[in-house]
This record gives C-alpha cells, structure tokens and sequence, in this order.
C-alpha cells in the first residue's frame, strides 16, 4: 500500500504516466488516486467568474450566482466547495449538462424558462497590479435549450 | 560482551511494529473526528442540493471508474441522509473514542461516497481526509479494539500498541510534502520566487486581500516564497528528526492556517492537522492526558484510572527486551 501511493506521487517527469496508468485501478478502488500538486508547479494565475443565465420566453434574462460569502470569514467555510465548483465548471465540460438542469430545476417559476446558459468570464491577473480585476468578455461553456431537453 | 548490530529485517519489523503510546494515536483519531465533523457541519446547507433528488450531481459520471463509492449503487435522497448521519455519527465516535473499530472503516466508505460523487466540489482538503481515512481505516480494522478506543484526555484499556497505522499517516503527509515540494521547484513563478502574489491574486478564491506590506513589496514576496519552498523541502526530513519534529509541526500548521486566513481553503488546515500530529511524540500527546488530570484535580473530581490489559505477545516481547537483532 504504502508504495503503491509512494510511487503513485512521482513528480512530473516520463515516468509519471505509465506509473500511474498502472496503479490507477487498483488505488482508484478507494480513491487514493490522488494528487497532491498544490499550487505546483506553478500557482492559477487570473481570476475567474462562472455564472449562469436564465432565459424567458419573453426574451428577459436573469442572472444565476452560485453562493458566495468571501466577505465573510465564517461563511467561506460553507462556500469554498462552490469556489472549486466554478473552477471545475470553467475546467471540466462533463459537470456543465448537470450544473445547467439544475439550475433549470431551481429557477423555474410560474413563468416558463427556455434556456440556461453557463458563462464564464476571466480576469487575467497582472503581477503587482491593483483595483479590481478588469473582466473579460463573457464566453458560453454551455446552453440548454429546454424545449430541445423536452 | 559486543551486541550485534540489527538486521535490515529488524530494524523495518521495529519501525513499523515499535509498541508507541495509545494516547498519539487518540490524538490523531481525535483531529479526524473533529475533521470529519465539522466538514460534515458545512456540507448541510448544501447536502441535498449536491447530493439528493435533482441535486446538482444526479446524474453524475464519476471520473474514477472503479471507485467503491455507495452512491453507485443506491441514491436518492433518503440515501443521502442516511449516509450523513451514519458520517456525523462516526465522526463522533472519533472523537469520543467508541467504537473506533467499526467507526474508522464506516467513516472511510462514506467519505469516499460522498467527495468521490461530488468530485466537482471538492479537491485539497476531501483529498487529504479521504486518503488518510483509508490508511486509518485498514489499521482499525486489523488491529483489536482495546487499543482503538479512549478518549485523548483519558487512555482507554491499553497504554500502547503497534506503530503502524501511526507510522502509515507520517509516511503519507511526507509523500504529500515531498511531490509538493519537487513539483513547485518545477515552476518557474516558485523559482523566480513570485508564487506567493500569484497565488493571493485570484479573487474568485479570496477570502481577505493580502495587507499591502507584502503585495507591494517585492523583497517580501520573494522572501515569503522561497521560505514556502524552502521550508516544504525540508519538510520531510524536519518532521522525521526527533530535534525538529515538534517545530516543524508547528510551522507546518501555522503556514497553512496563514496562507487560510487569506486564500479559500475550507478545512484544509485542519485536515493537514489530522497527519501533522501523527509526528509529536508520546510524551507530547501524553501531555494532554496529564492536562486532563489537572483540571480534574482542578475540579476536586476523583481520578480512576484505566483498566490495563495485555497488549499482546508480540508488543510485551519488544517491551520486555531491546530492539530486536
């Protein structure tokens, strides 16, 4: 077991991959298969803003936040999962059909809605720069079409 | 006479089976527990809106393809429910010193059940609390009761057992030092000595602005940069040494607590934690039992002391004699 994760953690090199193509099954069984890069080899540089928006049949739209308390010292220990699920949101297409019927699911009201569409808008950091971050324009990750869905 | 110098053999049979104090190994189930516990508190106002009916991973493709994981097999949100309070319940325990047999091994599946379904939400920390359930899971369930259990103020029926569910945590948090350590001298904004301002910059993940003393000044981010990498170097060896080993852990908790007041890292401290302790020594987490006996002649209450059972044959023979040869 024990060098089975050793080996599992060898740094990025040629050998990483096939080592790990050849531990994943067995560590995977109980989720060892992880990593532990943190902020290697080099931290995320910029910021990111994934939101979505709710469309009505009447052409409004409304905006869709996930929570965020970061002014809130307590309340960012309830929140910080949300943070990750942006970052994975903007990183991985697979959790978008999902994060999009849910937010349908939670949003839908007397009135009717026809799409949600997953946005993403990023904020690349200048080193010692400051003020708020000068956000991008928006890009679409995602759009269900409910009538489609139907 | 000449003693002979121990074998290979030996010396591995005593690093891992070496009889350590009961209390170090309460104090590292105890740190989970509380782990456990809290994580388990700040997941409630989302749990069925990740995990039940509808939520927001129904439906989800797990991304490890073979991963034990309850939810693959039955869900809804009367699953899910069950499934919290078993994990609350555990954490408990954990925390108490009951049951830790049963409790170590049922914490572990749930832990891997709910951070592996909603592998999207969760990365650092529930990586850390998984891995290390596992690892305390396998000792609980192989290893008798009677050194499991007992509260962290008060030792349970037996003053030692065998060191390797101990020694399994400690050489994990130093595999997980040492790759961070090796994948940051890989990066060029550690090297330049600028990774602590790249770090503090995304405000998606900010908690606190960095105080501008540091963000303005650039003899301060590279300083506090390359002490970061420095440091988690030398990590590994610092936290073996029996001279460093309590420093270390301080230095070590005290950073990630630092680096949490500013950046969102959710319980990732106190997860770090759970491993850090695993390197104090008996005496240290002995220190917390002898706390106990203060404030309870503090209190004026009457001390009853532990029933003592054999600890086995194999731990009286270590304990009898010298280091095996």
């Amino acid at each position: 077991m024990v060098l089975f994760l050793a080996a599992w953690a060898l740094p990025l090199g040629p050998l990483r991959p096939p080592v790990r193509k050849a531990l994943r099954p067995p560590l995977s069984v109980l989720g060892l298969d992880a990593s532990w890069d943190f902020y290697a080899p080099n931290p995320a540089t910029g910021s990111i803003d994934v939101y979505a928006n709710v469309l009505r049949p009447d052409g409004s739209r409304e905006r869709y936040d996930f929570p965020d308390t970061t002014d809130n010292f307590v309340g960012t220990y309830w929140t910080a999962r949300w943070a990750e699920y942006e970052e994975s949101l903007a990183f991985n297409p697979s959790l978008r059909s999902l994060a999009a019927a849910r937010i349908a699911r939670e949003t839908t009201s007397e009135v009717p809605i026809t799409a949600v569409e997953i946005l993403l808008r990023r904020a690349p950091t200048g080193r010692w720069s400051v003020g708020d971050p000068l956000w991008g324009p928006e890009e679409l990750l995602y759009r269900l079409d409910l009538n489609e869905a139907e | 006479m000449k003693e002979s110098s121990p074998t290979l053999w030996g010396r591995l049979e005593w690093f891992w089976l070496q009889p350590i104090s009961t209390a170090r190994f309460a104090l590292v189930r105890t740190v989970f527990g509380l782990t456990v516990f809290l994580w388990g508190i700040t997941l409630v106002p989302d749990l069925f809106t990740i995990f039940g009916h509808q939520g927001f991973i129904d439906g989800i493709r797990y991304n490890r393809s073979q991963v034990f994981a309850l939810f693959r097999y039955v869900d809804g949100s009367l699953v899910v429910g069950l499934a919290f309070v078993l994990l609350l319940m555990g954490s408990v325990a954990l925390i108490l010193g009951r049951f830790t047999r049963v409790a170590l091994p049922m914490v572990a599946v749930l832990l891997i059940t709910f951070t592996t379904a909603g592998w999207g939400f969760f990365i650092g920390t529930e990586n850390v609390m998984r891995v290390l359930a596992v690892e305390l899971a396998v000792f609980a369930a192989l290893t008798p009761s009677w050194y499991l259990d007992g509260s962290v103020f008060s030792p349970g029926a037996a003053k030692v057992l065998p060191a390797w569910g101990v020694r399994l945590v400690q050489i994990q948090m130093t595999v997980l030092y040492a790759t961070t350590a090796i994948a940051k001298w890989q990066g060029t904004a550690w090297r330049e000595g600028l990774a602590v301002l790249d770090a503090l910059a995304p405000v998606h993940t900010l908690r606190f602005a960095a105080p501008a003393l540091i963000t303005d000044s650039e003899l301060a981010v590279r300083l506090l940069t390359w002490g970061v990498l420095g440091f988690e170097t030398l990590l590994p060896f610092l936290l073996w040494h029996p001279r460093t080993r309590r420093l270390a852990v301080i230095l070590a908790f005290v950073s990630h607590v630092g680096f949490g007041i500013f950046i969102e890292l959710g319980l990732f401290p106190l997860a770090m934690a759970v491993g850090l302790v695993a390197f104090l020594s008996d005496e240290d987490a002995e220190r917390l039992s002898l706390l106990r006996d203060r404030l309870g002649r503090l209190l004026g209450a009457t001390r009853h002391p532990g029933r003592t059972v054999s600890s086995g044959p194999r731990l009286r023979r270590f304990r009898a004699g010298t280091r095996p040869h």
